[in-house]
């Protein structure tokens, strides 16, 4: 048979299948859909069918690049379009059977999309679902479409007929329009394929080789894999076009054997093209003979390296050579030899079937074409995708893979595996193409695209993939062998809490040796991870090894719980909920104590960064750990002042300057370490923002006020109404140490047109006349600007002062708003209405009314938040009519001229991190104007801070901890009763006839009998066994 | 010549085209620091200290690998480099034991000094066995490193000193692959490799089994590169490196190339095998058949499981000799000097045979009817075959000895007077003693010496028919297989010591006891008893120690009460013998040791007398036919230079050529038995004096050649060069040069 009768009887064939008057059904069988189920599936599908006596087509197909979705399963039935169903169970399959096959209900609550010209209503199609939308699908044309198994469904797709065109053209036009194509090689190194093969056809020598690099070693790289799988003709199609221009005899596919499905269909694969003679001595007829050779890698990663991978199909141990002389010179047993992988080689069979030009419109001026990639990691949508060179890497993570999993930070994307870099939020907008990414200091690699969220930790990250590296490499050169193993023991201290200064230096010199003297690319890429980690994420490295700290919680050595890790304060989390549950509720209490002076507080308005943390989290639901402190708060007996320790009077003086949270835990604790404090308050209140910001009915005064009581207690004198204008002032009244805390107070203007109507007002400012017991007229609608807590509480605020309409205007989505969820949840349920994706743009005052010009917007790139950015949508302009607004967008610190601090950005003092000294000696600043506005927790944290480096200034050793709650034995526990799905109780509230009246209070807190319950559900994550 | 010019350090140097970066440099002594580059072995790249920066070449390409090309510009030491270079070596130096490589003391400090820094054992350098020829040490002191910043670990890996020959530390490797690259590809044996992956990689054999079982051929190439003390060669110092590594050719008193000619052997190049002997005695048969092989003693082989066959494939090549020899034996034209040798015992006819060829005159006198001296009337015929004695003195005759029987030089005075220009005394011991033990005096009592030079001349002698031999060598031996061949039924090897102390070869022992002498060890003899003077036993006690002590003096402890008779009719005593010195009676200046052996200059051989030279039995007492031969050569070397010669006695009879470095696998190897010898069967040889071994068949004797260690191929391997003393030195003008280059490829 000639070439062109075959293509007629395939096509011929492939019609009468398209046309079939019996149903199909395709069921992907790679490996992703058999790790899912699929097998089970396809044999729900055999047993259903024959038990129905149904006629149907049942056909195994390739991946199509949904794993997130598997297992997946197409059905056709005759005049109908083709409709994909995700996540098919084989309990799912009669039904579907039944309702689809029999009773012609396609069932759009299970369909993910359908395929073809045709659609089917309530069913989108497939091709435009966000995760298939922007791909382009060269090299992975026919995975998912075709059975593998069969080439005569290759070859109907248009399969061969690229090696057709070639063999009509000399040697030297196929090299050419391979290089028109601006192909490169994919295998990671991107050098230009077509060149490649000139060097490798001017190669003296008749004997010459072909290899396949099907060696796919990355970790969460399956590219390779799914090819081979999904599409072996296309691969094997491009060898023999390859073969064909350089003039190679003999071909060898270099496959893992780690990848069993991948080399059975190779092998099918060269059996049907023997058997149509695309395969052996004088291929279709012409004077090309070419013979394939599968060789079995056994998976050692290096065997990716070409010298090495040649080293292991002559025999010997994989362990790379020197070049020159490069493989084009002397490879295979000393022979001319060429090398690409399997993508690579997919791509000539279609540039030769459709031409160069075409493939080089893809892609930008140096990378050219396509990439696919395994999209892995943290991302919503994984799965094999394919997509034009020099897309925006935050297209991949966001558009195609759907963003973060749980709502989490996007916090790295790791590009290249082990080989590769760890970009950053930063790098976002980084075009997805062979020099950006070398540039940004990663690599594009074979493919992997790992992504990661908040809750990995970078130095761990940069441990991992060393460690990888470190036991890959073959062990030749000294650079790799040794210089990794060395790097690797520095990392291993580090996230061991043994971090040493001068190890980040250590690491980048021998980074720098390992790549600049090692052998090969394993070893002259291995540092990438820990290059870019510590380019684009240092503050972490210095976090373990000064503070041996790891924010993501992960470092086992360094993070007792989750929980703990993450409080600001480091409360003892679990230990205070283990006393819950047994009630000692006093215990409970002073341990909480033993970290922070405002227990009470925090047990109503803390922003509990260790919820969002907790492990329970993962399960079901995070522990109110929140609710449980304020509990505790309620039952306290005083138990913890038996322990508290008041130091002997050291006659030095300290000055704080301001009564917010920050400053209080500062006083408090200097006054305890045995120094004369002096609070300095401008307000005639004493809690700053506790006190002034936090409206009442969240914070009840009297717990704020018992609180300030015990710090009194120890000898701090506050000092209410006296602003302090000058430092010098004070230390001429002969302190020996300041504290600046006076917070952030002032709103920040919106930048438009009118803002200085009357019936304007700032939200710090309004909550602040509120909290102070003025009288403020308001209106009957009111609309509040922002999306933080601040505009929460002012638009709930102003419910509970009359008004009868309040509305928020906040430019992104809910799912984007700062504030935290159960303040927005109660808002909505008291009637504050929501105004998404607006933005006031101008004020006019009309009639004693507030006229104010709204811009829609719209969602665009993430920025470095890993949120999307907010875009004005042109001719959006609608209008509303308030009698009041409340600016609610941020607030500002405003330090004094004259205490002659170092300012920076959004008014903030300057201090070194670690002590929180200022620019001036013996003068230390916290809390909001340092950290800008941020959470009561935060600011304690910085308090406890500034206590200790006062002390120490002072001759003190900084000790501040303290043993409230006494030792405790850890009674064991039963796991059972921790394990199966248990949420939370519901926290008692008040009813919303009760809360509207006035300002008291929402929250009602748990009863004891949820208390205990609510505590038995914690995981005991700091008991674990490290 | 392709040549090609190029820059290297700022240095214009031609090279050949076709070489490396680094062998161009070497070609232009400039040095290079490498550690896993060989001369012997293939450009590998492991080590990384052969960096260079060469210009318009992307960052820093190593100079094993790298082709020079024309007008290339290559900087091998700026300051760049110099930081690389430190940061490699350091990372070597975490692997490996470091400490004293820093410190100040080095030079000054001894493996049993108190380190003054504390430093532990395995971190010490002066503990190693490689201390001060270690090619890493020297490579460290070249590159200079200051200090070690990295953690250094010890690897704790256990030192290998289960295997015959070697040592293996691998705590000391630094994986610098030569050992495995000379296995591998050079030898082509594989027995060693590269096991497991990254930091874990280690040099070891497959499944961590013994060399032996992972088809090591124990050729120690190996050892012979290794640039630390990772393998060593057990029990090997330095100063007798030689000696101890080829302890064959070292062992043999004539010096013959063992190995070399059991290696043309193997190529079944017989002819040019007994050439090589030839190169350095006149008598590779005889030798064949009865040389005492020091060589086996020594040979390597035997500490694997049994030695080569050495003399036996010596006997081989003797036999398929074509006389290839004698196209390159040469002759120097006469000198018109006389000598005169006394003696044809192979020390006497060995010096006649190199002084002819030296261009002098020689005359042999011999005082009995037949040439050859103990090998003629010593050695019975079933060990020595007269006519393969016959052929080799016939050699010496036709070149012009002239030897003179029955002529007896006595006393010398007479001799010295007809003017010969020189004398060499190698009369022999021949002079059997008994034991002055109560009956020795009696009829039937013999003398081994006598009853074996009478049977060798043809005469007849009386002898029992139960014969009781007194001794433990080879003598004893020879007498009592000759008692059993002249009629005897019960032979009986009387002696003190245990059976693992006599003197005897083991094959002689082997072969008298197949043939039926019993032997008697730790039995001491007190006297000959005797009924009418005609003995009937020998009265013997039994002995409960016997030593040497470490001054040569025997202690015998006997058991009392332990007497009893071992019945005989004939004794022959086989105790020792002494040369006859009448000769030198009324010579003066002619001293004896002791009055037994002639005493001369132990160089020279020469005696008091001038112009009068002693050699072999006579002057060492009994010895063996090699010693003899050894002796000869040594006189012929010292009368040559006497009578104003060169001393030169050395031949090339075949052309040395470079041996094939490749061995290849073989499986069983280590465990390959020595061939066995073939003999007469035991029945058939007590009816003559027919020869008892048959000799090697070509199949027998290739194949144990085959079996040999080749221990002198290492020496084939040329050494790495070592960097030069001084410390390697930074120009400050490259320096500014590298920044420009820095970026690095990834």
């Amino acid at each position: 048979m000639t070439f062109d009768e075959i293509r007629r009887q395939a096509l011929s064939e492939w019609e009468v299948l398209q046309h079939s008057n019996k149903p199909r059904i395709l069921v992907g069988t790679a490996t992703c859909g058999r790790a899912a189920g699929a097998m089970a599936v396809l044999e729900a599908i055999d047993r259903e069918l024959s038990h129905r006596n149904i006629d149907a087509i049942v056909m195994q197909i390739g991946c199509i690049g949904l794993c997130y979705a598997e297992p997946l399963v197409d059905i056709i039935k005759p005049g109908r379009p083709r409709i994909c169903y995700s996540g098919v169970t084989p309990e799912i399959i009669p039904q579907l059977i039944e309702d689809y096959i029999i009773n012609d209900n396609p069932r759009p609550d299970l369909a993910l999309g359908t395929i073809g010209e045709d659609g089917v209503d309530g069913i989108t199609r497939l091709f435009e679902l966000p995760m298939l939308r922007p791909q382009v699908r060269v090299a992975l044309r026919n995975c998912g479409h075709i059975d593998p198994e069969d080439i005569k469904q290759y070859i109907a797709s248009g399969g061969y007929s690229g090696l057709v065109k070639a063999l009509a053209m000399s040697p030297e036009e196929v090299i050419e329009e391979v290089k028109k194509s601006g192909l490169r090689g994919r295998g990671g190194a991107g050098f230009p394929t077509g060149q490649k093969w000139e060097f490798c056809r001017r190669s003296p020598g008749t004997e010459k080789y072909l290899i396949c690099n099907a060696d796919e070693g990355d970790p969460g790289a399956f590219m390779d894999r799914s090819l081979l799988e999904g599409d072996p003709h296309a691969v094997l199609e491009g060898m023999l076009i390859g073969a064909y221009a350089i003039g190679a005899t003999q071909g060898y596919i270099y496959c893992r054997a780690e990848y069993p499905l991948a080399i059975e269909r190779l092998q099918i694969a060269l059996k049907q093209m023997e058997d149509y003679g695309l395969l052996g001595d004088n291929i279709l007829a012409s004077d090309f003979s070419f013979q394939i050779e599968i060789k079995e890698g056994a998976g050692a990663f290096v065997c990716g390296e070409e010298t090495a991978l040649i080293a292991s199909i002559e025999g010997k141990r994989g362990m790379p050579r020197s070049r020159p002389p490069f493989p084009a010179i002397s490879g295979l047993w000393g022979k001319p030899t060429n090398i690409n992988n399997v993508e690579t080689w997919g791509n000539v069979s279609a540039i030769l079937q459709t031409g160069g030009e075409w493939y080089s419109s893809f892609g930008t001026e140096t990378s050219r074409g396509t990439k696919t990639f395994a999209l892995a990691g943290k991302v919503v949508r994984t799965g094999l995708i394919e997509v034009p060179m020099g897309m925006p890497l935050s297209e991949v993570i966001f558009d195609i893979g759907g963003g973060i999993v749980g709502g989490k930070r996007f916090k790295a994307a790791l590009t290249g595996g082990p080989s590769g870099g760890c970009l950053p939020a930063s790098m976002l907008d980084l075009p997805v193409d062979y020099e950006s990414l070398t540039q940004a200091g990663s690599i594009m690699g074979s493919g992997g695209m790992v992504v990661v969220d908040e809750d990995t930790c970078m130095v761990d990250m940069a441990r991992f993939f060393l460690s990888f590296t470190q036991i890959e490499s073959c062990g030749k050169c000294i650079p790799c062998r040794v210089g990794t193993r060395q790097m690797l023991n520095i990392l291993e201290r580090i996230t061991q809490g043994e971090g040493k200064s001068g190890d980040i230096e250590c690491l980048e010199r021998l980074a720098q040796l390992v790549k600049s003297t090692a052998l090969c690319g394993l070893g002259q890429t291995a540092p990438n991870p820990v290059l870019t980690t510590i380019r684009y994420f240092r503050d972490e490295y210095e976090e373990h090894i000064k503070k041996h700290y790891c924010r993501a919680a992960v470092c086992k050595e360094l993070v007792k719980s989750p929980c703990q890790n993450t409080c600001p304060a480091r409360i003892d989390v679990p230990r205070y909920i283990r006393l819950i549950a047994d009630g000692k509720y006093d215990e409970a209490l002073a341990v909480v104590r033993e970290k922070v002076p405002f227990p009470a507080v925090l047990g109503y308005v803390c922003l509990h960064f260790c919820e969002a943390k907790c492990r329970r989290g993962q399960l079901d639901e995070p522990l109110a750990i929140r609710v449980l402190k304020r509990f505790a708060a309620e039952h306290d007996t005083g138990l913890w002042k038996q322990n508290s320790k008041l130091a002997p009077p050291t006659g030095k003086k300290v000055a704080i300057v301001g009564s917010g949270p920050a400053g209080l835990t500062a006083a408090y604790y200097l006054a305890k370490l045995g120094h004369e404090v002096t609070v300095f308050e401008a307000l005639p209140v004493v809690g700053g923002m506790m006190r002034v910001g936090i409206p009442e009915y969240r914070l009840p005064r009297e717990a704020l006020d018992r609180e300030i009581e015990e710090i009194k207690a120890v000898g701090v004198e506050i000092k209410t109404d006296s602003k302090v204008e000058s430092l010098d002032e004070l230390s001429k009244q002969g302190y020996n140490a300041i504290f600046v805390s006076i917070g952030a107070h002032r709103g920040i203007n919106l930048g438009m047109e009118g803002e200085t109507n009357a019936g304007m007002v700032d939200g710090v400012d309004f909550l602040r006349e509120i909290n102070l017991g003025r009288k403020l007229g308001i209106g009957d609608r009111v609309v509040v600007v922002g999306g933080g807590n601040v505009a929460i509480d002012a638009s709930r605020t102003a419910l509970r002062l009359g008004a009868r309409e309040v509305t928020i205007a906040y430019r992104r989505t809910r799912a984007e708003m700062p504030a935290s969820a159960e303040e927005i949840d109660e808002a909505l349920r008291e009637g504050v209405k929501i105004l998404h994706l607006a933005v006031p743009n101008r004020v006019t005052r009309v009639n004693s009314k507030l006229k104010v010009e709204f811009m829609r917007m719209e969602l665009g790139k993430v920025d470095e938040s890993g949120r999307r950015r907010p875009v004005p949508v042109k001719g959006s302009e609608f209008t509303g009519e308030y009698d009041m607004m409340i600016k609610a967008i941020g607030e500002r610190a405003e330090v004094p001229d004259r205490y002659m601090l170092s300012v920076g950005r959004g008014g903030r003092i300057e201090v070194d991190p670690d002590t929180l000294a200022t620019s001036r000696e013996g003068v230390y600043a916290g809390g909001d104007v340092v950290t800008g506005p941020a959470s009561v927790i935060e600011a304690i944290a910085g308090g406890r801070q500034a206590a200790i480096s006062i002390d120490r200034y002072l001759g003190g050793n900084g000790d501040i901890d303290e043993q409230l709650a006494p030792p405790e034995e850890v009674t064991p526990f039963d796991i059972e009763e921790i394990e199966g799905e248990k949420y939370r109780p519901a926290v008692n509230m008040s009813s919303l006839d009760e809360r509207l009246k006035g300002f008291a209070q929402v929250e009602l807190g748990f009863d004891e009998a949820k208390a205990i319950e609510e505590a038995k559900r914690c995981l005991r994550c700091d008991l674990e066994e490290h | 010549m392709d040549e090609i010019t190029l820059t290297i350090n700022g240095r214009q140097i031609k090279a050949k085209r076709g070489m490396t970066v680094y062998e161009a440099a070497k070609e232009a002594e400039i040095y290079i620091p490498t550690l896993c580059h060989h001369p012997y072995l293939a450009p590998y790249g492991a080590c990384r200290l052969c960096i260079v920066e060469i210009e318009k070449v992307r960052g820093f390409p190593i100079s094993c690998t790298t082709p020079a090309t024309d007008g290339m510009v290559v900087n091998t030491n700026t300051s760049q480099i110099q930081e690389l270079r430190w940061g490699i070596l350091e990372l070597i130096l975490t692997e490996h034991p470091n400490s004293c490589l820093t410190c100040n003391r080095e030079e000054r400090c001894q493996p049993f000094d108190i380190c003054l820094r504390s430093v532990a054992i395995t971190e010490r350098c002066v503990v190693c066995p490689k201390n001060g020829r270690c090619e890493l040490q020297k490579v460290a002191d070249y590159i200079g490193l200051e200090e070690v910043t990295l953690p250094y670990a010890y690897k704790e890996l256990p030192v290998e000193r289960r295997d015959p020959l070697f040592d293996r530390d691998y705590n000391l490797c630094i994986l610098c692959g030569r050992c495995v690259r000379i296995c591998q590809d050079v030898r082509g044996v594989g027995a060693i490799s590269f096991v497991q992956r990254g930091s874990q990689t280690i040099v070891g054999t497959a499944f961590n089994r013994p060399l032996r079982d992972s088809g090591c051929k124990f050729c120690g190439a190996c050892a012979e590169v290794c640039p630390t003390g990772a393998i060593m060669d057990r029990g090997v110092e330095p100063a007798e490196r030689e000696a101890k590594l080829v302890p064959c050719r070292s062992a043999c008193p004539a010096g013959i190339d063992v190995p070399r000619y059991i290696r043309l052997i193997k190529e079944e190049r017989f002819a040019e095998a007994v050439a090589v002997v030839r190169e350095k005695v006149p008598f590779p048969a005889t030798l064949g058949y009865i040389c005492l092989h020091f060589c086996e003693e020594k040979c390597r082989r035997g500490e694997l499981n049994e030695p080569i066959a050495i003399r036996a494939l010596k006997r081989f090549a003797a036999e398929h000799d074509t006389g290839l020899w004698k196209q390159r034996s040469k002759f120097a034209p006469a000198t018109g000097k006389r000598v005169a040798i006394i003696g044809s015992g192979p020390a006497g006819l060995t010096g006649a045979y190199y002084l002819t060829k030296l261009g002098h005159s020689v005359t042999v006198f011999e005082a009995l009817p037949v040439a050859g001296g103990m090998m003629r009337v010593g050695i019975p015929e079933y060990r020595l075959p007269r006519q393969v004695l016959d052929a080799e003195v016939d050699e010496i005759k036709r070149i012009g000895v002239d030897i003179r029987l029955n002529t007896k030089v006595e006393p010398l005075d007479k001799l010295l007077e007809q003017g010969y220009d020189a004398v060499l005394l190698a009369v022999g011991a021949h002079r059997g003693v008994k034991l002055p033990v109560p009956g020795a005096d009696l009829d039937g009592v013999l003398i081994g010496t006598s009853v074996l030079r009478d049977v060798n001349l043809g005469k007849k002698i009386r002898i029992g028919k139960n014969v009781v031999v007194l001794g433990d060598g080879n003598i004893a031996f020879d007498c009592a297989r000759t008692a059993l061949r002249l009629g005897a039924t019960d032979v009986h090897i009387v002696c003190q010591q245990p059976r693992n102390a006599m003197l005897a070869t083991p094959d002689e022992i082997k072969g008298g006891e197949e043939e039926g002498i019993i032997i008697h060890p730790l039995h001491t003899f007190t006297k000959i008893v005797s009924q009418d003077r005609h003995i009937t036993g020998v009265e013997c006690l039994d002995v409960r120690s016997f030593e040497l002590d470490s001054l040569g003096e025997l202690h015998v402890d006997t058991i009392p009460g332990s007497e009893h008779i071992l019945p005989a009719d004939t004794v022959i005593f086989a105790v020792g013998q002494e040369p006859d010195l009448k000769l030198i009676e009324g010579v003066g200046d002619i001293k004896t040791t002791g009055r037994r052996y002639l005493d001369v200059d132990s160089a020279t051989l020469a005696t008091g007398k001038e112009g009068v030279f002693a050699a072999g039995d006579a002057v060492t007492g009994a010895s063996s036919v090699i010693e003899a031969i050894a002796a000869g050569r040594q006189a012929a070397i010292s009368i040559d230079t006497y009578l104003g010669g060169s001393g030169e006695i050395d031949e090339t009879l075949v052309d040395p050529e470079k041996a094939d470095p490749y061995l290849g696998r073989e499986e069983g190897f280590a465990d390959k038995p020595r061939a066995p010898m073939s003999c007469l069967p035991v029945g058939q040889r007590l009816s003559s004096f027919a020869e008892v071994e048959l000799g090697f068949d070509e199949a027998e004797a290739v194949g144990e050649a085959k079996r040999c260690l080749q221990c002198d191929l290492r020496f084939e391997i040329p050494p790495s060069p070592f960097p030069p003393q001084k410390r390697q030195e930074v120009k400050a003008e490259d320096a500014g040069q590298a920044g420009e280059k820095e970026k690095v490829s990834t």
